[in-house]
């Protein structure tokens, strides 16, 4: 039998409210984790220029043949699951899990309309990259000024 | 704590160090600590990082896992943001029983994997009982 450790149960405390008010302020507000985002995940920007959107997700761990991605009407949706760690000798015993997995979905809206059929999605170091095109009535307009 | 055959690695004596560094440009990678009969497996998420933005060391004890973004051209304005990457500090302090030499890490789509293998005095070893 374990004997008690108040230390030990102390430390263990410390870790477990480490763990539940991880990603919250302490200027650590934009860290990279894979289950960030309360709640959501995984985490998303989304940048756009005249003609493209960008959307990154992270997805650390998760193979990119894996992914699931659809788009319909204006949302872009990606889908997949973070496989846990195979150790394969089977006897273990963790020491530190913050990492998590889990199936993950998540659908964003895209601003304004896109052009469904030029999609194209790279994904490097756990970063997906999607650039989305957009359709052309969403694409700004140069309106020339006639001097009369 | 004296039953135990092997300590966890510990951060609580690094941490200082840690502490120096600003809050905004690095932040603490996730990680998993496995350990088996073999050794320990040390799973870090670092997203961003390419291979060759990674610096790991083993010095006096003390692991040491660095991981540098990648600096690409990004494109467009931004929209909305949920994350940044960033550089990645993490310090452990590993037990003695591992043999450094065999340590082995393997990089793929953002998660780094590290094993490392306890020295041949510290495993654990089943004794049989002779009847009289």
């Amino acid at each position: 039998m374990a004997s008690w450790d108040m230390f030990r149960e102390l430390d263990t405390l410390r870790r477990e409210l480490d763990a539940a008010f991880r990603g919250v302020g302490n200027g650590r507000l934009f860290a990279p984790t894979f289950l960030g985002g309360g709640g959501r995940f995984p985490q998303v920007n989304l940048r756009e220029d005249n003609d493209h959107l960008y959307v990154e997700a992270l997805v650390p761990g998760v193979d990119p043949a894996e992914l699931e991605m659809t788009v319909m009407g204006k949302t872009l949706t990606v889908a997949g699951e973070r496989q846990e760690f195979a150790s394969g000798d089977g006897a273990y015993a963790w020491h530190r899990n913050e990492r998590g997995v889990d199936r993950f979905q998540r659908s964003i809206e895209l601003p304004g309309e896109i052009d469904s059929g030029s999609i194209a999605a790279t994904c490097r170091n756990g970063v997906l990259t999607v650039t989305v095109a957009k359709a052309e009535s969403a694409k700004p307009k140069k309106i020339a000024v006639t001097v009369s | 704590m004296a039953e135990k055959t092997i300590t966890t690695p510990h951060e609580g004596s690094v941490a200082r160090q840690e502490e120096i560094r600003s809050q905004e440009q690095y932040s603490r990678p996730a990680v998993d600590i496995l350990e088996s009969e073999e050794g320990l497996t040390i799973v870090v998420d670092l997203p961003g990082c390419p291979k060759e933005g990674l610096g790991i060391a083993l010095e006096n004890g003390v692991l040491t896992i660095e991981g540098a973004p990648e600096e690409e051209g990004v494109q467009g304005g931004e929209v909305y943001r949920e994350f940044r990457l960033s550089r990645f500090y993490r310090q452990f302090q590993v037990p003695d029983e591992i043999d450094q030499e065999k340590t082995t890490a393997d990089f793929s789509h953002g998660v780094l994997t590290l094993r490392l293998f306890k020295a041949e005095a510290a495993k654990p070893r089943k004794i049989s009982v002779l009847a009289a």
